[in-house]
């Protein structure tokens, strides 16, 4: 075997080792474990999670598809309805209201859904400033169980629909609408037949995405569900109560409805997320909107991103807010900066943050390697043959729920294997970055596929032409091209791996804790300055990496201007 | 300068063979031109010299040295893109100065050679220039100082003048020409364009379904088409089928004596290419010239183009524009006479 060779399938070697070692072994493992009844196989698992004696968790998977499809309505109608103003409406201010309307991208689920209780939960700001107003008993109105869950989840993955219908609208060529007008077509026949069918993949893969995602949502359902049964919410039960091969098996009944969303996404042709990526001219007008109907519109938006922003403010407002001193007011009655204070003064409370940036980092650069390598062997390198099958595995794990991926770690690596370096991970530091890197990287495989596949092939073979090697085509030409493309795609493993929690809450040790394992804690304390201090802080934190993203970027762009 | 050898070159892709065993030869210092309509497989016959693609069969030697699998970086061929492929995050210096960089030229005289490559393209004063900001002509003369500048044994075009207006198309493709006249660099050129190939090259080939159909100067394969294929691509043709007797050509009505060299093929089935300039239409039939009806004029400035029912046949006719030319609206009955010296006789069938 010649050095070339070798060169060339160290990395195919490599690539092939993680997605069998950290995505496909841990899912093995769950499913064999779920198919064991006291040692011996058996489907009796399933059969429980089918039993008509005992509901519960049919009454679970029941609920849990239930809100996300009442999430995909949601987010589907706030999204398609913020890309529509956005895109076809010019009015004061767009460009910063623009960023405002993509915000709930960089918050983290769990903060999110806190600052939703703050401000909308039964003793939120809003119900008693109502309350209070009119001179009510009690709060004439809260979000609580599955109604709350539903609009959190139309906060938080609105922005698909947002993104992915902005892209199409902007895609459309406007000259379409001018000829089917040109025509004599009306308004509603011209959007019927000609703009829906544009941006109906659009709509198809957000609302995959939407689905996935709600399925796959646990702080929403944790800490409004009250009673109610949810999927994810069965299997940390389940964990916690020990019984590992019930767990297994609901852990599989969830990944089974995911996957099968999964399919439907990579069917549909807007599967490629392309964050991060708005080409050509955006300021091409489809809809002649007349003047009420635009004031009406653009005013709807604002109003729903000032709903967007408060639960922001509010967490800020109470990370200032001394413990105790909120009890029955409408707002805390005291302030002080002594939560703050107390983070950076005890290096114990500190820890968590210490804990989220390490990760964090052990994150992306793994995601970074394994990512931008496996991206380029399938568009342009030595898997490029075999793209259909490798590009599917490179993504399926962005498809499993983060419950799951715990679950699948816990059964895989609570006893030494190759893949763990033959020792156990259970209860270490190192199996939360592992189960990061492997809910994420495929964030950074997706933007990168995307920025390769925008770069000419004929400047690699420009390359070639001119002399340059393997190593110095890599770096001298396509590296700066897909740089852009890179780091949107890291800064977006950064910010889901710093906040995460899903899958931190099955793995956690007091020692690994992560913020949002912390966050959780003082909340369940009723510490809610320190918890929104710790919520403030990574959103600081976020908004850190957003800022060194955006410096990147434009370093490389003082160099590498986009193209005419 | 190099001499490139293809012998019995091919390549099959899934679908189609795109290239079917083909042997050239270009000689050193040539401008030798790949000719044919989109989809004969001249573009993959480029991009297998190249070193882009590897051939299923056959072997390419440059100044004798097998390279077939030389990969592409390593054969010292530079190549100009159909779409430039210039590095758009680089200025037009970078560009130019890619090649000599990747071989270690020093910086001094990187300088020069990029200074001097500018300059034959009358580029030097935007050597700064970031190159999405060039217009596409200029593009288009980056490209080719960037091929030129590193001195390659063979310099590659793939219809590099394709995305150029008309008129721009004209002054590059005398700018190319001189270029190559001066540096004598061996060229392989690849077009759909005749008139490209034709002011162009010392040689051409036409090719046609990943065959070559004929090999010459420009003036033999225009004059001396080897097949009804060639003489259509190089230029509007009429062609006529019949046979030939006693060095009597027929086809239907018509019927004429041809030359012995035209003949040599014998008797037999044969096909004659009959160029629009080789007939001449008169308002008075003059002596010799037997009458024929105008169906169509099309007036293209400097020529009038005709079509026209002879002898149960419709040829194209192709005139200078002049009074009489004028004259002959359709349906007016003229006088054809056409010019046999100047036919040739195709016996390959179609």
């Amino acid at each position: 075997m010649t050095l070339r060779r070798i060169a060339v399938l160290a990395p195919v070697a490599v690539l092939v080792f993680v997605i069998t070692g950290y995505v496909l072994y841990p899912l093995a493992m769950m499913c064999s474990v779920s198919l064991r009844v006291h040692g011996t196989l058996s489907v009796g698992h399933y059969l429980d999670l089918l039993d008509p004696g005992h509901t519960g968790n049919m009454e679970a998977v029941w609920n849990s598809v239930s809100v996300s499809i009442l999430s995909v309505a949601a987010s589907g109608a706030v999204g398609v309805f913020l890309a529509f103003v956005f895109t076809q409406l010019d009015f004061p201010l767009k460009r910063l209201l623009s960023r405002v309307a993509i915000l709930p991208i960089a918050l983290p689920p769990l903060v999110g859904v806190i600052a939703f209780l703050f401000v909308f939960g039964d003793s939120g700001i809003l119900p008693r400033s109502a309350q209070w107003l009119f001179g009510l008993p009690r709060a004439p109105f809260s979000l609580n169980g599955i109604p709350a869950i539903v609009v959190v989840h139309a906060y938080s993955f609105y922005v698909y629909f947002y993104l992915f219908v902005s892209t199409a609208l902007r895609q459309l060529d406007a000259s379409l609408v001018e000829a089917a007008a040109n025509l004599g077509s009306s308004h509603w026949r011209t959007f019927a037949r000609v703009v829906l069918p544009e941006i109906r993949p659009a709509l198809v893969g957000a609302s995959a995405l939407t689905f996935m995602a709600s399925m796959a949502s646990f702080s929403a359902p944790f800490l409004f569900a009250g009673g109610r049964r949810f999927i994810t919410l069965q299997i940390y039960t389940t964990k916690l109560n020990g019984d590992m091969n019930l767990a297994a098996a609901q852990a599989m009944l969830l990944l089974a409805v995911s996957l099968a969303f999964f399919a439907s996404l990579n069917a549909s042709a807007g599967s490629r997320l392309t964050f991060g990526r708005s080409k050509g001219a955006s300021g091409t007008r489809t809809l002649a909107v007349s003047g009420t109907a635009r004031t009406a519109m653009v005013s709807g938006a604002v109003v729903l991103l000032c709903l967007g922003i408060l639960p922001i403010i509010t967490i800020v407002l109470i990370s200032f807010a001394r413990e105790g001193s909120w009890t029955s007011q409408i707002l805390p009655a005291e302030y002080t900066a002594e939560n703050y204070l107390k983070l950076f003064a005890d290096p114990d409370v500190f820890q968590p943050f210490v804990n989220s940036v390490e990760m964090g980092m052990l994150t992306v650069g793994a995601s970074l390697v394994v990512g931008v390598s496996g991206a380029y062997l399938v568009t342009k390198g030595a898997l490029k043959r075999a793209r259909g099958a490798f590009d599917l595995l490179l993504t399926l794990s962005y498809a499993i729920p983060g419950t799951v991926v715990a679950l699948g770690m816990i059964l895989a690596f609570n006893r030494p294997t190759l893949f763990s370096g033959f020792t156990v991970l259970v209860g270490t530091f190192w199996i939360l970055p592992l189960a990061y890197f492997v809910r994420e990287y495929p964030l950074v495989v997706r933007s990168t596929v995307a920025a390769l596949e925008s770069l000419d092939d004929s400047l690699i073979e420009a390359g070639k032409s001119f002399g340059a090697g393997t190593f110095r085509r890599f770096r001298v030409i396509i590296l700066p091209l897909i740089l852009p493309g890179i780091v949107s795609g890291c800064l977006l493993t950064m910010i889901a791996a710093v906040g995460e929690f899903v899958s931190s809450i099955l793995l956690y040790a007091y020692s690994s804790r992560p913020i949002s394992i912390e966050i959780l804690s003082q909340l369940r304390t009723f510490n809610f300055g320190t918890a929104s201090a710790y919520s403030v802080l990574l959103l600081l934190l976020i908004l850190g990496c957003v800022y060194l993203a955006s410096l990147i970027t434009r370093r490389n762009e003082a160099r590498v201007p986009s193209r005419a | 300068m190099a001499s490139l050898t293809l012998r019995r070159l091919s390549k099959q892709f899934a679908e189609a063979d795109a290239v079917r065993s083909i042997s050239l030869e270009v000689h050193s210092g040539e401008f030798f031109s790949i000719l044919g309509p989109s989809g004969c497989g001249k573009t993959t016959l480029l991009r297998l010299v190249a070193g882009f693609e590897s051939p299923s069969g056959g072997s390419i030697l440059l100044d004798g040295n097998d390279i077939t699998d030389v990969p592409a970086q390593h054969r010292g061929i530079a190549m100009v893109f159909q779409n430039y492929a210039l590095f758009p995050h680089m200025t037009v210096f970078q560009n130019v100065a890619f090649g000599l960089e990747t071989h270690h030229v020093p910086a001094a005289e990187i300088r020069k050679r990029v200074g001097e490559a500018l300059d034959a393209v009358h580029l030097a004063e935007k050597a700064q220039v970031k190159v999405p900001k060039l217009s596409g002509g200029e593009q288009q003369r980056v490209a080719v100082a960037r091929a030129l500048v590193v001195r390659p044994a063979l310099l590659l075009f793939d219809e590099p003048l394709s995305n150029l207006d008309v008129a721009l198309r004209l002054t590059t493709r005398e700018e190319i020409r001189s270029l190559q006249r001066a540096t004598g660099i061996t060229t392989l050129y690849v077009t759909h364009d005749q008139a490209e190939a034709m002011s162009l090259s010392h040689r051409i080939a036409v090719m046609r379904s990943g065959a070559i159909e004929q090999v010459g100067t420009p003036e033999e394969a225009y004059e001396s088409p080897a097949s009804a294929f060639v003489a259509r691509f190089l230029g509007a043709a009429n062609i006529l089928r019949g046979h030939i007797r006693g060095g009597v050509f027929r086809s239907g009505k018509i019927a004429a004596r041809i030359h012995a060299r035209q003949a040599a093929s014998g008797n037999g089935a044969a096909l004659i290419a009959i160029r629009p300039e080789a007939i001449e239409l008169n308002v008075r039939r003059a002596g010799g010239s037997r009458a024929g009806v105008v169906r169509e004029r099309e007036y293209l400035g400097f020529t009038t183009s005709f079509t026209v029912e002879f002898q149960g046949a419709v040829l194209r006719v192709s005139a200078p524009s002049s009074p009489s030319t004028r004259a002959m609206v359709a349906g007016t009955r003229v006088g054809v006479s056409i010019d046999w010296s100047r036919c040739s006789v195709i016996t390959e069938d179609e």
